[in-house]
């Protein structure tokens, strides 16, 4: 099959050149409008970091096949901002299937075409965008699967969770459970808080049994206050479902290369509940087996429950990181997501 | 004495208004350079809004001496080097309280009296920690209405839906699960006029709010990205480590209007999170404190001193309401005020 990527400049997200690879792999033919020159990503190992590969094709006009446009680069949280890229598209549509991914961090306030098809990162069941949306993981490139394989060593891993947290604002998540989890944890545990850079980081990975790897911040259904929906853009906060009473918050931006790059190189990773939250990565790992999970009204149960299997098994952490490695190479490698991909766009009748 | 009060735009805020009134009720002159025509203000009876205040003397000049300048709702870089100039020749007391105020800077010659003031990342220079506190009106209000009706035994959670409210939605996923547990969440929304009375018939409120920071100087790429001017982020202090976290924008009318009508105030620990108001109230005495490591064992605290004394709320509600007279009434907060310019040899 030819799968056409469809970008307003030379930049690519992360996931659609891992697509990309995946889709390769698996045989298809990837035509682009641009060349990518770059890749954005703040992972250890981005794909094509080793060079743009030839089997991308760039051609003038995509003849046959699904297109892909990857907009994650292209709207922020200002709707007008994209509206002309998404006008575009919407003219698209109606010669040509085509599908939309959408990774940005701002995502969960993006609105789209109704008849767009949008995979997007930052899927929360619990209150997600109207349309026909569809969650994607982060994932893996090509290049950190082979650059992990070659690194991962049977050292013995320190019993030290790794908090390698840069600084930074709207993190509502990471900084509650800093005056919350933190405190209650390092009454047991070894906390490492020292920073590193990508280079250094897979060293930490490797040698640590635990990594902290939540991130986000929290949102409430503003349209429950009538003085601030009025004012702001409706499109913005146009959800397909509505909370019921001012006590619920979701879990938005929560997910970003920490999680799948701490369970490839088999740390065990230490995040938010997927199901408890609602949170969706197309494949999510299982909780206690392939990760810690961390609910905010069990702060200070979570480090006595950590320490109790402990007991019961001291490998115990080893082993969560272990399935962790597995349940990321199964699920979120270049091939794994192509493959869900395809399976979806074959439901959806677009191939 | 005199005081001169400096207003840019017309526009005052509801704390400055607070201690015009004080300061008025202590028997002090108030000049205003222009007369205000609007107090910010989401209070129930925010001051001025029953009394025109025509003890406010308006004059075309400054006098000598101390000038007042509440520059809450008009910070500009414009306005900054005005007063920079000012403060030249005078002594130029800022009142700014803000949701902002932890990132605003100021020249190093003002004296800064700001909300949320959190002792654990201060910003740089002479600052000082001043509450939202009360008005004239709302405490003659409060003494007008029966304080001692039979209070449900039911805990208000009154918050509008709001961005950047990060305390409040952090406490909505760990707190309230374990707390509704054992007691009722009021979770209706009320206006004014009728949250006055939902605060005369429940035995406790939630009155938290805020976000958090954690010090972004420690991440040396954020300062290289453009639009990063660091002088908003002009601590005294320094993080030592990515696991750090402070509480900013946290105080509001609510916990004042709250131990006004007497309804136990459920709030962040005062101490523990370095939140300072000028005249903080006792954890357990006159607030039920929230410790961000301890919200499991929360609920189950409260029920056990509920058991020990079934009034155990009301008292702390009834002590609430002392200790925010005592200490937040508009001649309480000039009181303070006026100790601390005296202190600082200011006036």
């Amino acid at each position: 099959m030819r799968f056409n990527f469809l970008t307003s400049s030379s930049k690519l997200q992360h996931t659609a050149a891992c697509l990309m690879q995946g889709l390769h792999q698996l045989g298809h033919e990837i035509n682009t409008n641009h060349r990518p020159a770059i890749v954005t990503c703040n992972g250890i190992y981005p794909p094509f970091s080793d060079g743009i590969p030839s089997y991308v094709q760039e051609v003038d006009q995509f003849k046959d096949g699904l297109i892909i446009a990857d907009i994650s680069e292209d709207i922020s949280n200002n709707q007008s901002a994209g509206a002309a890229r998404l006008n575009e598209l919407n003219k698209l549509s109606e010669i040509r299937n085509f599908v939309l991914i959408n990774m940005n961090d701002s995502v969960n306030f993006h609105s789209y075409p109704p008849q767009a098809h949008v995979f997007h990162g930052h899927y929360n069941s619990l209150l997600p965008r109207k349309g026909k949306t569809y969650p994607m993981g982060f994932g893996l490139s090509d290049e950190i699967i082979t650059f992990a394989k070659n690194s991962i060593n049977h050292k013995p891993r320190k019993l030290s969770f790794v908090h390698n947290f840069r600084p930074s604002e709207r993190q509502g998540v990471r900084q509650t459970l800093m005056l919350s989890l933190l405190p209650n944890l390092e009454k047991y545990f070894n906390i490492d808080t020292s920073f590193t850079q990508p280079a250094d980081y897979p060293n930490q990975l490797i040698s640590n049994q635990a990594v902290f790897c939540y991130g986000g911040n929290l949102y409430t259904d503003i349209r429950l206050n009538s003085k601030l929906a009025a004012s702001s853009g409706s499109e913005i906060f146009d959800f397909a479902v509505r909370s019921n009473a001012n006590r619920e918050a979701v879990v938005f931006r929560f997910d970003s290369w920490r999680l799948y790059e701490a369970a490839l190189f088999g740390a065990a990773p230490i995040t938010l509940h997927f199901e408890k939250y609602g949170l969706e990565t197309g494949a999510n790992p299982r909780p206690w087996i392939e990760y810690i999970p961390v609910e905010f009204d069990k702060i200070e149960s979570l480090p006595l429950e950590i320490a109790s299997r402990l007991k019961e098994d001291p490998d115990f952490l080893i082993k969560v990181g272990q399935n962790a490695r597995r349940w990321v190479l199964d699920n979120h490698s270049p091939v794994a997501t192509a493959q869900r991909f395809i399976r979806k766009v074959q439901e959806l009748k677009l191939i | 004495m005199i005081f001169n009060f400096y207003i840019l735009s017309g526009r005052l805020h509801h704390t400055t208004a607070c201690l015009i009134e004080g300061l008025h009720e202590l028997g002090h002159q108030i000049n205003v350079n222009q007369l205000p025509n609007l107090v910010g203000s989401n209070g129930i009876c925010p001051p001025f809004s029953k009394y025109a205040p025509d003890y406010i003397q308006q004059t075309s000049q400054p006098n000598p001496g101390l000038i007042i300048v509440d520059n809450s709702l008009d910070w500009s870089e414009e306005l900054s080097n005005f007063l920079g100039k000012l403060s030249e020749t005078n002594h130029v007391v800022i009142i700014n309280m803000n949701d902002f105020a932890n990132y605003l800077p100021h020249p190093e010659n003002f004296y800064v009296f700001q909300g949320h003031y959190n002792k654990m990342m201060p910003r740089k220079g002479k600052t000082f920690p001043m509450a939202y506190g009360l008005s004239k009106e709302i405490i003659e209000l409060s003494d007008n209405l029966n304080l001692n009706l039979v209070r449900e035994p039911s805990i208000i959670h009154n918050f509008r839906p709001n961005e950047n409210q990060i305390v409040r939605h952090a406490l909505m996923l760990s707190l309230l699960p374990k707390l509704e547990k054992y007691y009722s969440i009021n979770t209706l929304m009320t206006e004014p006029p009728e949250f006055a009375q939902q605060l005369l018939t429940h035995q406790a409120v939630f009155c938290y709010s805020g976000h958090f920071y954690s010090d972004v100087r420690l991440h040396r790429n954020f300062f290289n990205e453009e639009n990063n001017d660091d002088r908003y982020y002009d601590f005294q202090t320094c993080a030592k480590k990515n696991s750090e976290s402070v509480i900013f924008r946290f105080d509001s009318f609510r916990l004042y209007e709250a131990a006004l009508f007497g309804a136990a105030p459920i709030t962040l620990h005062f101490e523990k999170y370095g939140l300072e108001t000028g005249a903080n109230p006792r954890p357990w005495i006159e607030y039920i404190p929230v410790e961000f490591d301890k919200i499991e064992s929360l609920p189950l605290e409260i029920a056990s001193r509920v058991k020990e004394d079934p009034d155990f709320l009301i008292k702390v509600g009834q002590n609430a309401r002392r200790w925010v007279i005592e200490n937040h009434s508009p001649v309480a907060a000039a009181q303070r005020f006026i100790r601390k310019l005296e202190e600082l040899k200011i006036y």
